[in-house]
């Protein structure tokens, strides 16, 4: 009988605790999270909230923006107090989200295992003074895109290697009428154009800043990386425009059959074979960025991440969505269906993948060559000062010294 | 005795109707003073202090040190200079422009009703949408603009409208003019309208020419809805901010950084709320004291 009592209160203590926990649990765990994104990772981030779903049961509501208005919205939200739990985080916003309170660090959630896994550069460039601001989820760099229909018709069966080549090329296609001008640059006084000097310093030999941390961009090559940008425009063969050109409006002379050439980051090979969009749908190529001064080639990196809103209720459940978000499946997926580049290593190192799609390999090799732009605190006070002196020199108001000089002594001051 | 007790009682209703009519605006007032007041209350204090996201050593009592050094500071003279710029410019031009458009349609001429109605129209576009209407009107290889002039013979390779600031600048004021010349129209012929006939048929008997007629007698005569007008439209092109976040983002060079953008960059780009609310504080006073100027020339008591 006393066992029997003693069974008795044990089942009954142990239903009572399993219905605490339940309730724990249930008390615990949110009906929804909120993600604030851009359009560009929004298909992407949509497959992680149906796996996320299928998996933990709750539902993920996406608010989506533009890209150009993310920053505000995301800051506003964040700062005034609204209850949001993820975000999209810019390569160029961790240092200000950790700064400001935007973004909680997620850094104790992440075994070294986990972050070994994923590309190194991109994990560099979420980690502040060894504090995570979230995870890169998808990765990117400027490529060349360039017409392989013109080139044909101008007597060539490559793409170029080198600047000088591309010079030689794009006044081939202009002298045979080809098209108008062989090249766009995204000059407009937006981030664009600061990714465009990156790329083309990366690629002359230059560098933003040395190991000390000292700007080192108005060096001989950053001098000839600008001149070569603003002399196209002058010798007729890149376009005069170029200054009025966002990141995604360069893709606008290129997809109208214009011009022969443009730097853009992945989307453009999808969007510019598009039909839809573009009238040289099917005679997109996708190259390395040209070399110069012996460089083989260079870029900038770019993509994104998630990051856990400061703001957040359940960080542990958000920081669940991250996990899901760099997981194989969830990688290899939005490779395949919309050209968003992984950050999980394993799935470019799938042979039959690379076979079926030759054009990751290329993406994938630049890469090894890509540099991160600077890493600045006050980034969106630096950029916009560093956006105008570059505008300046391409539409022709400033020289090439000044602009530089100009833009060293403002960087100064960061 | 009778009497006062109804009087007493015609008073005590009174007070009972304005204890009603106080409750019933309450809920209004309420919402107006968090919405509206303490906002602006709030902006005037934390001008007074450092309040920087991304440098918070700073932070803390600033006094008057933030307006000085605000004041100082070469961007917010560049981007009065835009502003004043762009605010003169629009209004000489829209003013004017205005006037004589008023004054063609204030005449009699068949057709007239269908003509007042077209004028009207780009008024109704969405600041949002004009402005995109121009950046294409305005693009350097396909727009408009462009194909019509070499069409013509009037250039001879493409004008890269928007890469110079100063040009960028007056390209903002021609969409801007496109789409706000219709308010002005509409307010000064609803002026037109209401003069006396017979004032200005005295003065065509006195043999007053048409712009004598036009400068002795309408113009004085239009003076109040004018100080209106322009009070109205100096404040508008002074807070200046959708129409060149749409079309230049504050380039080229910084050119079209108008002290609503400058304000807007501190706030929201840099984080820095304490630049940002003495930046608002400074707007503020700019447009009243220029309103109070406007009264102190334009008003009178007795326009006639």
């Amino acid at each position: 009988m006393k066992k029997t009592l003693i069974c008795l209160a044990l089942v009954v203590a142990l239903l009572a605790s399993q219905c605490c926990m339940v309730a724990f649990a249930e008390g615990e765990k949110p009906e929804t999270l909120i993600l604030v994104t851009d359009n560009g990772c929004l298909a992407q981030y949509e497959m992680v909230a149906d796996k996320f779903y299928e998996k933990y049961g709750i539902d993920v509501e996406i608010i989506d923006v533009a890209y150009d208005n993310m920053h505000d919205k995301i800051t506003t939200m964040v700062l005034g107090g609204t209850q949001i739990d993820l975000f999209s985080v810019d390569t160029i916003w961790p240092a200000e989200f950790l700064s400001a309170k935007i973004a909680q660090p997620v850094t104790q959630y992440f075994s070294q295992e986990e972050l070994d896994a994923l590309f190194p550069g991109y994990v560099e460039e979420f980690t502040i003074n060894g504090e995570l601001a979230g995870v890169p989820t998808l990765t990117n760099s400027k490529w060349l895109f360039y017409n392989k229909a013109y080139l044909e018709q101008a007597g060539y069966d490559h793409a170029p290697t080198t600047w000088d080549e591309l010079a030689e090329m794009s006044k081939a296609v202009v002298d045979k009428g080809i098209c108008k001008y062989g090249i766009a640059w995204s000059g407009l006084q937006a981030e664009g154009v600061v990714c465009e000097f990156g790329v083309l310093l990366d690629s002359f030999g230059g560098a933003w800043q040395d190991a000390d941390g000292k700007w080192t961009f108005n060096s001989e090559e950053g001098k000839q990386a600008l001149d070569f940008m603003v002399e196209g425009a002058k010798q007729g063969w890149a376009d005069p425009a170029s200054s009025t050109y966002s990141d995604r409006v360069v893709l606008d002379p290129f997809m109208a059959g214009d011009i022969a050439f443009v730097l853009c980051w992945s989307y453009a090979y999808g969007f510019c074979n598009d039909p839809d969009n573009s009238t040289i749908a099917g005679n997109v190529d996708i190259a390395l960025v040209p070399g110069a001064n012996g460089t083989k080639t260079g870029s900038v990196t770019g993509g994104g991440g998630l990051g856990v809103s400061y703001t957040t209720k359940y960080p542990e459940h958000a920081v669940e969505f991250l996990k899901l978000a760099v997981s194989y499946d969830i990688q290899k997926d939005a490779l395949e269906s919309y050209s968003n580049m992984p950050v999980l290593k394993s799935v470019l190192a799938d042979e039959e993948l690379l076979k079926a799609n030759p054009e990751f390999a290329v993406m994938a090799d630049e890469y090894n060559y890509s540099t991160k732009r600077p890493t600045v605190t006050a980034y969106s006070e630096w950029s916009a000062q560093f956006q105008s002196y570059l505008n300046q020199a391409l539409a022709g108001t400033m020289s090439v010294d000044e602009a530089l000089k100009a833009a060293e002594e403002w960087s100064a001051k960061f | 005795m009778r009497r006062m007790k109804k009087m007493r009682g015609a008073y005590i209703g009174e007070a009972s109707v304005r204890r009603t009519a106080m409750l019933m605006i309450a809920p209004a007032m309420v919402i107006i003073l968090g919405m509206n007041v303490y906002p602006l209350l709030y902006n005037v204090g934390l001008s007074f202090f450092w309040y920087n996201l991304l440098d918070t050593a700073k932070n803390g009592f600033a006094g008057v040190r933030q307006f000085v050094e605000v004041f100082t500071n070469k961007g917010f003279g560049n981007s009065l200079l835009i502003t004043g710029y762009f605010a003169v410019v629009s209004l000489v031009v829209q003013t004017v422009l205005g006037t004589l458009i008023a004054l063609l349609l204030n005449m009699e001429f068949k057709g007239r009703g269908f003509v007042r109605a077209i004028v009207l129209l780009p008024w109704a576009v969405p600041s949002m949408v004009n402005a995109a209407i121009w950046g294409w009107i305005l693009n350097a290889n396909y727009g408009l603009l462009n194909r019509v002039l070499l069409q013509w013979g009037v250039i001879k390779e493409i004008v890269v409208w928007m890469a110079t600031a100063f040009s960028a600048l007056n390209m903002i004021i021609l969409a801007d003019t496109w789409r706000m010349l219709p308010l002005t129209v509409l307010l000064l012929l609803a002026a037109l309208q209401t003069l006396d006939a017979s004032t200005i048929e005295a003065g065509i008997v006195d043999g007053a020419n048409a712009f004598q007629r036009f400068w002795h007698i309408k113009l004085p005569l239009m003076k109040p809805l004018l100080l209106v007008l322009l009070i109205m439209r100096t404040t508008q092109t002074i807070k200046v901010f959708d129409i060149i976040f749409m079309m230049t983002g504050g380039g080229p060079g910084n050119g079209t950084m108008a002290i609503s953008f400058y304000t807007y960059y501190a706030i929201f780009k840099n984080l820095n709320y304490g630049t940002g609310a003495t930046l608002s504080v400074a707007i503020s006073v700019i447009i009243l004291l220029i309103a109070v100027l406007y009264l102190k020339v334009l008003h009178t008591d007795d326009p006639s």
